[in-house]
């Protein structure tokens, strides 16, 4: 299954992409019948244009990587097609070797050379004295200067980071391809560093894509989010689409926040516990699903009200079971009539007024259209 | 989704195709010798003959009685060195490992000229007491002692480890339990050590099996003196060749056995030590104990230096003629094998590191073939296939050094491989992704990453050829005498002074080498999390 982006990205993808990649397959080999051959990749479509970031989103095994490697033309495709700034580099019988792609790769690792300083690894791609002056501004670009005579040990771990994205920008990449850049890095830093890189990014007007298992990390920084899972892209589009609409069942799950209710679905509404709710089109352009569905219902799209019989306009009404105080917001957690748990998140200001309280009655309603898929 | 397989990626073709070269160079002379010795009649022969019982019974004989000798002074060595207050332990321990170093040919020529019926204690001893003969040294006794003086490191080195991860707190649970001394080393100390001993004791094994200086020099006539004279006197190739088979077969047998308590004296997660242990304070006994050391090496290293320095300045100045070209020989031909068998040794450890499969280990296998076989053995199987099948091959040096590389191999794919281990091979794919082709990635990252391990390899097997004495025996050009083949040559002719000479000149060239070889090198932070 494929999610082609133009749908969701209008007219903005009238230029030529940066980077397009078609239908890639990969397999790895088995070791006989019991351990049979491995799809990780199964006609994976992308589209990046340039000066975006892109994030491929998903599960750790779920071939991000591979799909980077392939793309760097570390590793070749079983079937499909590369094409970087027009040209293809893999596929229709060409494959051009990684050595001449222009293709800047910053590892989750960051495999900087232990034997070389900060600045030999920044000037590494870049030969010749001329290089030597590119790499220090470079280095002095992600504002690393003072440590470029140090090796790569003797750099902490935010430092090695910018070095190894010095090391990829430095030679000019068509694209730079970031594989989990922040997974080694503690959560305070995290925060701060990964918003210096896509400023950065963007500052450059460099084309990126950033693969990753972090959800926030996804949303918070790319212009486009390809949500990734066994191998197929399940849907792809800007974060607050995906947020609303993550395309499957399989995708909702993945991402999380999320309450699934069985309902009745007639094309246009759908009647579930909580009452009627409007169905929101898939990204695809296909009809909605009638018959029997599963309605999906983000926390972010449910309201929750106190329960005040005269107001209710449709919803339904639910015992509080649990509140949790997360500072901005709360999570919230009722009990339907079924017997059902529902969550929800709700701004903080409603406890503060004391107004929920476990074992008190709340009403749920459905803040805007909501996804259904086939149940 | 289940737990994902281990990524699998293909090697190279360049990759492949040299572990292919090299898998075939190791087999080589194993496959052409059983050929021969089955082919030829010669296994069929001598499994019939009288004599052949004669041999092996001998070769048995001396090889367990090595074995027994080694873990006798290795165990208690270990212990007084690991586990009590001896004075002066640190150089000690150091000391004791060193006979090691010391060739097999060297040690026999000095204990045979010292402690020979007329050698020099017979001498030092006449005026005193007037004994006219000490008893005899050749044959059994004297092999017996010169291979344990020689190989009881072994036992002494295992035993050291194994000391070193031991758990204290299961000596003081013994004793808590009412455990006496003697009970606690008897049910916990020595089972505990039994791996170690096992092991050490079969590496002890396998070095007398494969020994030919000793044995021939001390005319105790195992398997490998058998097989030369075979060879030299009768050119009768093919009951050499139903010989050297016999030989291999005991080999691979000890090999086995080896292979099997290696993996077992590995200590387990839980038996890693958790507290220092005691030292056994030895109060007057540390005179007994360094008593001991002293008697261990005396005969080990000081008699060998000292028994050397004798005849040199016993010696006529015509002792020296020739030996600095068999310097300048040694040096070549041992640099040659550095160098072939380093470079043979990267693509060995690049695929057994970077690309574990059925396919590498198997040629992990196979290139330790020719390092198991005893030197004789490698050197008569290439004599036989170059004699036969590549006549332009025999008595070259590249034969020689073909060899070598065979023999010693796995001493230059260990340390690289223990370098490559852990970097990254994202260091690779970082390069590829900077625009460096091969030779620019391979000059720029992989040497100079692989650099202390490929110094190591290099100084390993130069150090071994250095002292290598049967396989140059057999293979070296006529006149080409190696520093090796002068001792031992010279030793045979009762040349003494030439062979003090040589021994010398060559325990210093080991010494220098294991100076570099044991420097610590600079620590290189791996590339990886």
């Amino acid at each position: 299954m494929t999610a082609a982006p133009e749908g969701s990205q209008g007219g903005s993808l009238a230029v030529e992409p940066a980077l397009r990649c078609r239908a890639i397959e990969k397999r790895f080999p088995g070791n006989g019948s019991l351990d049979p051959d491995r799809t990780v990749l199964a006609g994976v479509d992308l589209e990046v244009p340039p000066g975006s970031l892109t994030a491929v989103l998903g599960p750790s095994g779920g071939g991000k990587t591979t799909l980077l490697r392939i793309v760097a033309g570390l590793e070749s495709a079983d079937a499909g097609e590369v094409r970087l700034l027009g040209k293809t580099v893999t596929g229709q019988g060409v494959f051009v070797g990684p050595e001449s792609r222009r293709v800047g790769l910053v590892f989750q690792e960051y495999a900087l050379f232990p034997h070389l300083s900060a600045l030999q690894n920044v000037a590494f791609g870049v030969p010749g004295p001329a290089g030597l002056t590119k790499a220090w501004g470079a280095l002095q670009m992600v504002g690393l200067s003072e440590v470029a005579g140090r090796r790569p040990h003797e750099l902490s771990g935010g430092e090695q980071q910018r070095v190894a994205l010095a090391r990829a920008l430095a030679p000019e990449p068509a694209v730079v391809l970031l594989d989990e850049p922040f997974s080694n890095l503690d959560a305070p830093r995290r925060a701060g560093v990964r918003e210096e890189v896509a400023q950065l990014l963007r500052r450059l007007e460099m084309t990126a894509v950033l693969v990753t298992h972090d959800r926030e990390e996804a949303f918070l920084l790319a212009d486009q989010v390809v949500l990734l899972l066994e191998g197929r892209v399940v849907r792809s589009g800007r974060p607050e689409e995906l947020a609303r609409d993550p395309g499957s069942r399989a995708g909702a799950e993945f991402l999380g926040e999320t309450n699934f209710l069985p309902g009745e679905s007639d094309g246009m509404m759908a009647v579930c516990e909580i009452g009627r709710v409007e169905i929101l089109r898939p990204a695809a352009g296909e009809a909605p699903p009638r018959g029997p569905v599963k309605v999906l219902l983000p926390l972010d799209a449910l309201l929750v009200e106190p329960f005040v019989e005269e107001k209710r306009v449709g919803g339904a009404s639910a015992v509080l079971t649990r509140a949790a105080f997360h500072g901005a917001f709360q999570l919230i957690e009722a009990q339907l009539p079924s017997g059902t748990t529902i969550a929800a998140r709700s701004p903080a200001r409603e406890i503060w007024q004391g107004l929920l309280r476990p074992g008190q009655r709340v009403g749920l309603r459905p803040a805007g259209p909501v996804p259904v898929f086939p149940a | 989704m289940s737990v994902p397989a281990p990524r699998l990626r293909l090697p190279s073709w360049r990759l492949r195709a040299a572990g292919i070269v090299v898998a075939a160079m190791c087999l080589l002379p194993l496959v052409y010798l059983a050929g021969r010795a089955v082919a030829g009649g010669g296994l069929f022969d001598v499994l019939f003959r009288e004599r052949s019982f004669a041999i092996a019974g001998r070769t048995l004989l001396l090889t367990i009685a090595v074995a027994l000798g080694s873990a006798s002074l290795g165990l208690p060595l270990a212990w007084l060195t690991s586990r009590t207050d001896l004075p002066g332990r640190r150089i000690l321990t150091g000391l004791l490992a060193l006979p090691l170093a010391v060739p097999s040919y060297v040690a026999a020529f000095t204990v045979a000229t010292a402690l020979g019926p007329r050698g020099l204690l017979q001498q030092a001893l006449e005026p005193l007491t007037g004994w006219e003969r000490l008893p005899a040294i050749y044959g059994f006794p004297g092999a017996f002692l010169v291979l344990v003086l020689l190989n009881y490191p072994y036992v002494y080195l295992a035993a050291r480890a194994r000391f070193a991860v031991m758990d204290a707190s299961l000596e003081d649970a013994a004793r808590v339990l009412g455990a006496g001394r003697w009970r606690r080393f008897r049910r916990v100390t020595l089972p505990l050590l039994s791996t170690a001993l096992l092991s050490g004791g079969l590496l002890a094994a396998l070095y007398t099996l494969s020994d030919f200086g000793a044995v021939s020099l001390l005319r105790y006539e195992t398997f490998t003196w058998a097989i030369y004279n075979q060879v030299r006197g009768s050119l009768d190739r093919h009951t050499a060749a139903g010989l050297a088979l016999l030989l291999v077969l005991a080999t691979l047998l000890v090999l086995a056995a080896a292979r099997r308590f290696e993996s077992a004296s590995a200590p387990s997660p839980g038996a890693v030590q958790t507290r220092p242990p005691r030292m056994q304070a030895l109060g007057p006994w540390k005179w007994a104990g360094l008593g001991f050391c002293a008697l261990v090496l005396l005969p080990a290293l000081v008699l060998p230096v000292g028994v050397c320095l004798y005849w040199l300045f016993q010696a006529s100045t015509g002792a020296m003629t020739g030996l600095a070209p068999a310097l300048g020989r040694t040096g070549l031909v041992s640099l040659l094998a550095a160098v072939a068998t380093t470079t043979l040794a990267v693509p060995v450890a690049f695929l057994t590191v970077r690309f574990p499969s059925k396919r590498s280990s198997a040629l992990h296998a196979i290139s330790h073939i020719g390092f198991g076989l005893p030197g004789l053995v490698v050197g008569l199987s290439l004599v036989f296939f170059a004699v036969n099948l590549a006549p332009f091959l025999y008595q070259t040096l590249a034969l020689l050094v073909f060899a070598y590389a065979v023999h010693m191999l796995p001493q230059a794919t260990a340390p690289v491989a223990a370098t490559l281990g852990p970097l990254s091979p994202r260091l690779d794919d970082a390069a590829r992704s900077l625009g460096a082709r091969w030779m620019r990635r391979h000059l720029r990252v992989t040497l100079p990453l692989l650099g202390p391990g490929l110094t190591s390899g290099l100084a390993l097997v130069f150090l071994t050829s250095v002292k290598e004495l049967p396989a140059t025996l057999m293979l070296a050009p006529t006149g080409y005498t190696t520093l090796a083949t002068t001792v031992w040559a010279a030793a045979e002719n009762v040349e003494l002074g030439r062979a003090a000479a040589a021994s010398l000149a060559l325990l210093l060239c080991c010494t220098a080498i294991l100076v570099i070889v044991l420097r610590p090198g600079r620590p290189l932070r791996p590339a990886v999390r």
